[in-house]
């Protein structure tokens, strides 16, 4: 291998150490599995944020295929000090895509670590690899004809389960909670052992996938949206397919009836005669995902106006608002459900039911209505048209589902969107007691002045969101230094505490979720 | 429209696509097609995908792009539905033995998919852009010539010709600019049809594109190509899909 001059280097690596470096990764993972060319990088820093490319450039890319790999990865990376940055699929769209943290990390891609390990149809459990995408895992259930349901995110045939629950995602079934269906992992430390949860450090355990507690700490959760560890395997829990599924709409007229939607839901969520993750999208969300754009209605810049909206609702058949959710079990059940539903929606006097047989194969309700059975699409990507330009975040505060929280937020959410020129795209999606908030901040980064707006639009609703006392539950690689600010100096103490008891030469993600120690201050 | 039937093979044929599209001169042009063909055939072996969705698919890019692209050039049509994406990998599998180009111009939703497709296949991008035009003003952001290859740059110069403005992301020195995007704009002048053209004959040109050789559209029977697109070049050769 000839010496190469490397355009983008780690923090605080000289160019002779990093080329050492790679010299050991290409001696480790062969040649066409170290990446270091412009034109093998340029795809993995195509991100959605408003900030310089540049700042998320990575040096280079490792594509390791077994977990041997990966701990003999982490070896060569504490003795260069090379950080690095892993992804599984590298689908995390509007939280950051495939690109590090910042500029000079080294992405270490999973990607081919794609086996499916074991999938039991009487327990209902998967064993899965990083590399597995959700759409992989539908085919594989039903060229097996196996009896299951999976839930998963809406960019869903091209995500995958280990990084979506790694992330703490969320689906739109009744297993929509993706880490709370998380059962065991196996992770990579920084010094190169290998950690099993739960279960999973028994020797000749066969419970590993069924039971989460294991025995002293439960240490699952302290790996999810963190660096202490590398995931190269993940168990989970799958829903049985029932016999009947029935996804239906609920279209509301008027944007303040937000409120009353979710004092109306709640209820039903909770005692789960709605069993799955409710959404709650409104009509911009809805549009977009039906490949309506913007330049259809108005030209220039600025905010949508409420005029323009109402006349999408009405030429596109689109609520203020629009509920989707799903009935599952047999027939009797789902009976029984949907009569409590109707009842409900028709004494609230409020509402127009529209169910799969009314709909059709009509977009947005077919891509919901497969969200909902376990169905994978990309039906949502329709929203990167709404304005165009490739700029995207997804902006995540998390609320009590009850009425006046939602509508608080909503009304908060929007005022500075349109503010800075641009759109309220949101959606709220009904857990059992909470609401994550989603909203998809959309803007063109081929304008400078939209991309500078964007930015100040996003930490303006960070900052105006804390004064209310709302956090996001997940953000983009740009803002996590920011956010984590959010949730307090004790909890940062203690993650860099466990940071550096696992992890001292700091080489695993530093910066995700704002726990670098470089750059710690206490 | 059925998947099977927009993965074929489009077919067109190039003189009958000059009648109708308003090229200055579409005997040149055909002449120029053919040379380009023989050249590109010369320079390119592999074959390539041309994907296009919405407006591009009716557009001069795709003239642009036949005549400097010639003879192993594939057109599709492409959409976000997830059987098509499958069958889309499946053919740049047939085809990644012996090696193929990926291009083309696509809306964001699509431009989104294909540039994952890219980096998942461990393919090597020679081209990544994103394109604004609007009645008053054109945005163009390429990544820099170096990540680009000589069409890229090309393109930018041409792009600078007419009168763009040129932005570079940050102010690192030039040797640490490598994975950065440039911006080219312009204001205030109402775009007409040729910068697709040229965008298409510099897509799938070779790396001694000339752009004396692009077509030239007749501004008045071809409608111009306003809205957002995602531009893309890039090789697959032996890869796993």
């Amino acid at each position: 291998m000839n010496e190469q001059n490397h355009d983008v280097l780690p923090r605080g690596v000289s160019q002779q150490e990093f080329q050492k470096a790679i010299e050991a990764f290409q001696k480790l993972l062969g040649d066409k599995n170290v990446l270091t060319r412009p034109e093998q990088l340029i795809a993995y820093t195509k991100i959605m944020m408003p900030v310089d490319d540049a700042e998320h450039a990575p040096s280079a890319t490792l594509v390791a295929t077994t977990v041997k790999q990966v701990q003999e990865v982490v070896k060569i990376c504490n003795t260069y000090k090379i950080p690095i940055w892993t992804i599984s699929t590298g689908r995390n769209f509007g939280y950051g895509s495939a690109a590090p943290h910042h500029r000079g990390q080294v992405i270490l891609d999973l990607k081919k670590m794609n086996k499916i390990i074991h999938v039991d149809p009487e327990l209902c459990t998967a064993l899965v690899e990083p590399g597995v995408t959700y759409g992989q895992l539908y085919d594989y259930l039903q060229e097996n004809n196996l009896p299951l349901m999976l839930s998963f995110s809406a960019p869903s045939a091209i995500a995958g389960p280990v990084g979506n629950t790694m992330d703490r995602g969320v689906g739109y079934t009744p297993y929509g909670e993706h880490f709370m269906m998380q059962c065991g992992m196996e992770l990579v430390l920084a010094n190169g052992e290998v950690l099993r949860t739960g279960m999973g450090g028994v020797k000749g355990d066969n419970s590993w996938q069924v039971f989460k507690w294991g025995y002293g700490p439960t240490l699952d959760g302290m790996f999810t949206q963190a660096n202490y560890g590398i995931c190269t395997k993940m168990g989970f829990w799958l829903m049985p397919r029932p016999p009947v599924i029935k996804p239906f709409e609920i279209r509301y007229e008027h944007e303040s009836d937000i409120a009353d939607i979710v004092e109306l839901l709640r209820p039903l969520r909770i005692t789960q005669v709605i069993p799955n993750s409710v959404v709650i999208a409104n009509v911009l969300w809805e549009a977009g995902s039906a490949n309506v754009r913007r330049s259809e209605y108005m030209t220039g810049r600025g905010a949508t106006p409420d005029s323009v909206l109402k006349q999408i609702q009405h030429d596109k058949n689109l609520g203020a608002w629009n509920v989707y959710a799903a009935l599952y079990g047999t027939q009797e059940q789902v009976d029984v459900n949907w009569k409590i539903v109707t009842e409900t929606i028709k004494k609230s006097g409020k509402g127009t039911i529209i169910t799969q047989e009314e709909a059709g194969d009509t977009q947005p309700f077919k891509y919901r209505a497969e969200l909902m059975s376990g169905v994978p699409n990309l039906q949502e990507f329709g929203l990167y048209n709404w304005r165009g330009g490739g700029g995207s975040m997804w902006f995540a505060p998390v609320s009590q589902a009850r009425g006046n929280e939602c509508d608080k937020q909503k009304t908060l959410a929007k005022k500075i969107l349109n503010k800075h020129g641009l759109d309220y795209v949101g959606e709220f999606i009904v857990g059992w007691r909470d609401m994550h908030h989603v909203i998809d901040v959309l803007y063109d980064r081929t304008s400078r002045e939209e991309t500078e707006s964007a930015y100040r639009c996003f930490h303006e609703l960070i900052n105006e969101f804390e004064k209310e006392g709302y956090a996001v539950y997940r953000v983009n690689t740009a803002f996590m230094e920011r956010v984590a600010q959010s949730y307090g100096p004790v909890k940062r103490r203690v993650e860099h505490a466990i940071k550096r008891a696992l992890d001292p030469n700091n080489i695993l993600a530093p910066g995700k979720s704002g726990i670098d120690l470089d750059t710690f201050e206490e | 429209m059925d998947i099977q039937r927009r993965l074929l093979l489009k077919g067109i044929v190039l003189s009958g696509v000059s009648g109708c599209l308003g090229w200055a001169n579409p005997s040149v042009a055909l002449a120029a097609a053919t040379n380009r063909a023989q050249s590109a055939k010369f320079f390119n072996p592999e074959t390539t995908l041309l994907l296009v969705n919405g407006e591009t698919e009716h557009s001069a890019f795709l003239q642009g792009a036949w005549i400097a692209g010639g003879a192993n050039m594939e057109v599709h049509d492409i959409n976000i539905e997830r059987d098509f994406l499958l069958l889309l990998q499946r053919r740049i599998k047939e085809m990644s033995t012996e090696g193929c180009v990926i291009t083309g111009l696509v809306d964001d939703a699509s431009g989104t998919l294909i540039i994952d497709l890219a980096r998942s296949t461990g393919a090597c991008m020679r081209w990544l852009g994103q394109h604004t035009v609007e009645p008053e003003q054109s945005r163009h952001l390429l990544y820099s010539s170096r990540v680009a290859g000589d069409q890229g740059g090309l393109f930018g110069h041409q792009l600078a010709l007419r009168g763009f403005s040129c932005i570079h992301g940050s102010h690192r020195k030039r040797e640490e600019q490598v994975l950065e995007p440039i911006l080219y704009t312009r204001e205030g002048v109402r775009e007409d049809a040729q910068w697709s053209t040229d965008l298409g004959f510099a897509l799938t040109g070779d790396d001694l594109v000339d752009f004396s050789e692009a077509p030239q559209i007749n501004s008045g029977s071809v409608a111009p190509l306003n809205g957002h697109f995602v531009s893309f070049a890039f090789k697959i050769q032996g890869v796993s899909i």
